[in-house]
């Protein structure tokens, strides 16, 4: 068993209820539960700035060997957004993925709003992750990807009550994945693999907001085949957050 | 060898797991996709998946004027296997036909209890609707288990202290815990402070609690295992406990033993 975890995240502090928070101690966790890898998000919020947070992550995944999932704010307020070049460097040589909080940010994925970051995401190829749980309703993002084919979109913290929109997304638009955090829908590895492939499908524990033991027992019990299984655990993890760039 | 290697050796034969609270039988009209299978399908994944026993709960009762009707579709299945208990159902526009239902089937041996669930049922766990089914219950030693939802006013953890409040020792279990992080507090604060209130642990999936920080929260004895599939899959729950790091005797107590002193009778 060997797994990369496209939706880990650590805290500086460790928040009541939860059981491994700090960067040290989540990477704990994952070396007793076979995550070999992950795509690192820093969750926290207090006391630092986004550029900061961000550096902090950037600095723990040459460390550890991870990707670096880096909150990206639209350019609206040069002091706490990238440059375009800043930008570029960190997507192309760094190897970053990046992520929007549409809600928490009150910063809704559109063109008015991330401008010619668009633009570097579709080029290079970097993942953005976006949070299902924000949204009430796919339809906004959905008619933003449809304008924007290249650019490569995972969709993660699914939402079982948006499970017909979640899965259309998949389907009808190109580079389009999601992750397993929250996938509890009945059955759900077999019945999503089969109805949008599970090319399409990364592993994600959703740490430390939660503990990654459901999702490693869905996949220690899962029933496809030996060659999906590979794929959801680590394969497609490779192929789209790593996509080949030594860091 | 603990209960996490014989889980990740698939190797579960020694360890009694039963799911307290599973849905059973016709789901497709529900309001999100839940994957169609047959209920001797559904029994078989469970197995597969470390079950060994499930206390089943007929999906077509939910909300629907037939309930009656369907528990009995429910008892004969139950009846017809070896591996599944099964609840009666509750809600107050069918008083009567339930009521006489749950007192012919109070004492039959694969009986665990009534499951309402107020929200479903457009009902309101704070109208009144419910009292005397509450005292019927209380005074004939009746599990009720409920769904709970912090976020649904007809069905919040907190609305059953009317009812203890009467009935101090009737025996409750709140359904997924109430559901997000405030809903699982309060299922546990509910928990310490009544002798026979009891948390069934599948809504913490979305409390942002760990598993071995939870059981801090409440006693040890009053968490309870279970899946609520076909609602939900049926691996995460299972692999909350089994690969989490709490001790192997807790372990235990979750997948099988607590339900057991609750019901009092030997389910696995």
């Amino acid at each position: 068993m060997r797994f990369k975890d496209a939706n880990c995240a650590f805290y500086s502090y460790r928040p009541e209820g939860i059981y491994a928070a700090t960067f040290e101690e989540v990477k704990k966790v994952c070396d007793e539960n076979f995550i070999e890898s992950c795509a690192w998000y820093n969750a926290t919020r207090a006391g630092k700035s986004v550029r900061e947070a961000n550096a902090e992550t950037i600095a723990r995944c040459k460390e550890c060997g991870g990707v670096p999932v880096l909150r990206l704010l639209p350019p609206s307020f040069g002091k706490e957004s990238y440059t375009r070049e800043e930008l570029e460097h960190l997507a192309k040589v760094e190897g970053a993925a990046f992520r929007i909080h549409p809600q928490k940010d009150a910063a809704p994925i559109t063109e008015w709003l991330y401008d010619w970051m668009i633009e570097v995401l579709e080029e290079s190829k970097a993942p953005l992750l976006v949070l299902v749980w924000e949204y009430e309703d796919l339809s906004p993002l959905a008619e933003f990807k449809a304008k924007h084919p290249e650019l490569v979109l995972v969709l993660t913290n699914t939402n079982q009550w948006l499970n017909r929109q979640y899965v259309a997304m998949v389907k009808k638009f190109p580079n389009v994945y999601i992750e397993t955090t929250n996938l509890i829908e009945y059955y759900a590895f077999e019945s999503l693999a089969a109805e949008i492939g599970a090319d399409k499908i990364l592993f994600g524990t959703g740490m430390p907001d939660k503990e990654p033991y459901d999702r490693i027992y869905q996949m220690l019990y899962c029933e496809l085949p030996e060659d999906q299984i590979e794929l959801i655990a680590y394969k497609n993890f490779e192929r789209i957050m790593e996509r080949g760039i030594k860091r | 060898m603990s209960i996490r290697d014989l889980a990740l050796e698939k190797n579960l034969k020694d360890v009694r797991i039963f799911d307290a609270h599973f849905h059973i039988g016709e789901s497709r009209c529900t309001s999100i996709y839940i994957e169609p299978m047959s209920e001797a399908d559904s029994l078989a994944l469970s197995k597969r998946c470390g079950i060994d026993k499930v206390a089943g709960i007929a999906m077509g009762a939910m909300g629907k004027n037939d309930a009656k009707k369907e528990v009995d579709w429910l008892v004969d299945l139950a009846e017809s296997r070896d591996d599944m208990f099964f609840y009666a159902w509750y809600q107050p526009r069918q008083h009567k036909e339930l009521m006489e239902q749950i007192a012919a089937l109070k004492d039959h041996p694969l009986f665990m209890g009534v499951k309402i669930h107020p929200r479903e049922d457009r009902s309101h766990l704070d109208d009144g609707g419910y009292d005397q089914f509450m005292e019927y219950c209380a005074v004939h030693n009746i599990p009720v288990l409920c769904h709970t939802w912090e976020e649904e006013p007809m069905n919040r953890p907190g609305s059953f202290e009317r009812y203890l409040a009467k009935y101090p020792d009737m025996k409750i279990i709140l359904g997924h815990m109430g559901g997000v992080r405030q809903g699982c507090m309060d299922a546990m604060r509910m928990a310490r402070e009544y002798k026979n209130v009891y948390c069934d642990i599948n809504g913490s999936l979305y409390s942002e609690l760990w598993i071995e920080e939870m059981v801090k929260f409440a006693p040890e004895h009053k968490f309870i295992f279970s899946t609520d599939q076909t609602f939900n899959d049926t691996r995460p729950v299972l692999g909350r406990v089994l690969l989490s790091n709490i001790p192997d005797r807790l372990k235990e107590m979750i997948l099988c033993e607590n339900i057991e002193n609750l019901v009092g009778k030997k389910l696995v």
